[in-house]
């Protein structure tokens, strides 16, 4: 298949996972309709009664047919009007937009974190392939991709805030105090990058071009490093791309356990609070960066390896 | 997308010639390869003993799990409460016992339900071929890269909390990668002399489905699905803590984490539990399903940690 013709299939792709997003956040609008249009009356001073209810569902559009609330919804949500949160009453997109932020900050620093854990210590597993570093890294990282980042987040608040008084326990969203919750979301990343990058680079270091940049007096760490790593770190590419997706939607579990008030926790808190208009916004919001960031990706990915075979 | 092809000609030969030459011995060489590997042999015995334990969680509870005893708050452990009480008086190792049932059953429904759907899905795409195929595997790429917690949010937005939502959502996403190996071992299969011959020989492609691809496709299917369900406990412990999965006050990892979160200042030991019981069963499963791998499918490359296993 061409290149052109997987980017275009690729990109025909997202149309039904844009639309299973749609709906899904429209169903949740349509579940909260009673009360978008209670709250719609309270706002101005009247009393929720029978008619007034009645009237103000018909200004709303909401005794229209399904599919025609559907369209109407869909243009205010490609504008990005979501409605009011029932809890503060402001403007959706402006508390997600607030937070944001926040969670890109935590998942830029967990991206960077876990790239350079992962790529140094694979390094470090192949030079001393079959030796003690060696297996202390497959041991460790074995162990680091099976500890739940929940259970992470409370190990390091108790060790390092609690105990140790490195950081504070509520990290009020400060900068510097990224490093804890970073810190968290990266270690299982980086175990699995570095088994990733370890059993590339454990190949590409047998292949023909490495033994010819050893046969022009590279040494073996110059070979590795010149000459391995790009192509071993390649494979991992998506991967890392589709996890800083993942990231982006922000972490409910670490976000809420260390207070860093980002979207995961916004979400996090919503749910508990059944702030139907914030979930709304968050699953199309999250969804189409999600879809869209994977695309780039893997569009990305093509370019940069010459010998991907497209399915 | 890009993943690696893991089936060779040569590994299917082996998979074939493993299941065949000794079809009855399949178990008992398993073990004996096992045998060898320490690390998955104490993994997979500790596993078997949590297994009897969760199962056996009503016979062997010393009392209620969901027993209020506002007397007893808090208590050190003794010969009555052998891990001591909860912020509810409640039996910590009563409720630890059956939050391991709880959490197995749901992680083997889903996992059955996966297999359910992924197992015919795939062969029906590989034999088929053509436009059913092309659908097939789209929607299996829809559902591989869908973030689980956006929808599992969405269905609860609108339907309520229920255990069942998750247990359904999960069901309904996680199916594909079965599906993916077991088309892609059809396909291969299908140029393999053995099942031209039964085609030529007149076997129906039914007999041929179940006799010869079964076979083959057992080692794959057991090794993918030990790695998958750790993710799958893990996901399953995540949501439970936010407050989307198992409901409190059922006993389960994720509840009893969420419910000593306040806990962490004055009784870390409440979180301490939960975590320990956890880390323990995901790290068993890894080492045990690394093993499992070895053992079945030596030359082959499998990754079960292809996607983020965070929320």
């Amino acid at each position: 298949m061409s290149k052109k013709r997987f980017v275009i299939k690729r990109i025909l792709q997202i149309i039904p996972m844009l639309f299973i997003a749609s709906i899904l956040a429209f169903g949740l609008s349509h579940a909260s309709r009673g009360e978008v249009a209670n709250s719609v009356i309270r706002s101005r001073g009247m009393q929720p009664t029978p008619e007034t209810i009645e009237a103000v569902r018909e200004e709303l559009g909401l005794d229209k047919p399904v599919h025609i609330q559907y369209f109407s919804w869909l243009k205010d949500a490609v504008r990005l009007d979501f409605g009011n949160s029932f809890l503060t009453d402001e403007p959706v997109m402006e508390e997600i937009a607030q937070r944001f932020p926040n969670t890109l900050l935590l998942a830029v620093v967990t991206t960077a974190f876990s790239i350079i854990f992962g790529i140094f210590f694979a390094i470090l597993s192949v030079k001393y392939k079959g030796r003690p570093p060696d297996h202390i890294i497959r041991v460790v990282s074995t162990a680091g991709a099976s500890i739940p980042d929940f259970v992470l987040a409370f190990l390091f608040l108790f060790i390092f805030a609690i105990n140790l008084k490195f950081f504070p326990v509520i990290s009020g969203s400060l900068p510097q105090n990224v490093i804890l919750p970073a810190l968290t979301l990266s270690i299982p990343l980086s175990a699995i990058y570095t088994r990733l990058i370890r059993n590339d680079l454990i190949d590409i270091m047998d292949s023909d071009y490495i033994k010819t940049a050893r046969a022009k007096g590279l040494s073996e760490n110059q070979a590795m490093i010149r000459h391995g790593l790009k192509n071993a770190v390649l494979p991992s590419v998506t991967l890392i791309g589709s996890n800083l997706g993942f990231l982006l939607a922000g972490s409910f579990t670490i976000e809420s356990i260390f207070s860093w008030n980002g979207i995961g926790k916004f979400v996090f808190d919503s749910v508990k609070a059944k702030d139907l208009p914030v979930i709304q916004a968050f699953i199309i919001i999250v969804s189409a960066t999600f879809i869209l960031l994977n695309l780039i990706i893997d569009i990305i990915y093509i370019y940069l390896d010459p010998k991907i075979k497209l399915t | 997308m890009f993943r690696k092809q893991v089936l060779t000609d040569k590994n299917i030969e082996d998979m074939k010639n493993n299941a065949l030459d000794s079809r009855s011995s399949f178990l008992k060489r398993t073990i004996h390869n096992l045998k060898s590997n320490k690390p998955a042999l104490i993994g997979g015995m500790v596993l078997l003993a949590l297994i009897v334990i969760g199962f056996a969680a009503p016979l062997l509870a010393p009392h209620d799990p969901l027993e209020v005893e506002t007397s007893n708050r808090l208590l050190s452990p003794s010969l009555q409460y052998p891990l001591g009480t909860d912020h509810m008086g409640r039996c910590i190792l009563s409720r630890l016992m059956y939050a391991t049932r709880t959490s197995l059953i749901t992680a083997l429904i889903i996992l059955a339900g996966n297999l359910a759907i992924g197992i015919p899905l795939g062969l029906i795409a590989g034999y088929v071929g053509g436009k059913i195929d092309n659908l097939i595997m789209r929607v299996a790429d829809i559902a591989l890269t869908f973030p689980s917690s956006l929808i599992l949010l969405a269905v609860i937005g609108i339907f309520g909390t229920n255990v069942i939502y998750m247990i359904l959502v999960l069901t309904f996403l996680w199916w594909a990668p079965y599906a993916r190996i077991l088309r892609s071992l059809v396909i291969k299969l299908k140029e393999q002399d053995f099942v031209m011959a039964a085609e030529a020989a007149g076997r129906s492609k039914t007999y041929i489905a179940f006799k010869h691809i079964g076979l083959c496709s057992i080692s794959p299917v057991i090794v993918l699905a030990t790695l998958k369900i750790s993710s799958i406990i893990m996901h399953v412990a995540s949501y439970s803590f936010i407050g989307i999965g198992t409901q409190a006050p059922n006993a389960d990892w994720g509840v009893m984490l969420s419910e000593s979160r306040e806990f962490i200042f004055t009784r870390p030991i409440l979180i301490a539990w939960p975590a320990i019981v956890i880390v323990i069963v995901v790290l068993c499963l890894n080492i045990f399903g690394e093993g499992l791998k070895d053992a079945l499918l030596p030359n082959t490359r499998m990754n079960a940690n292809s996607s983020y296993k965070g929320d």
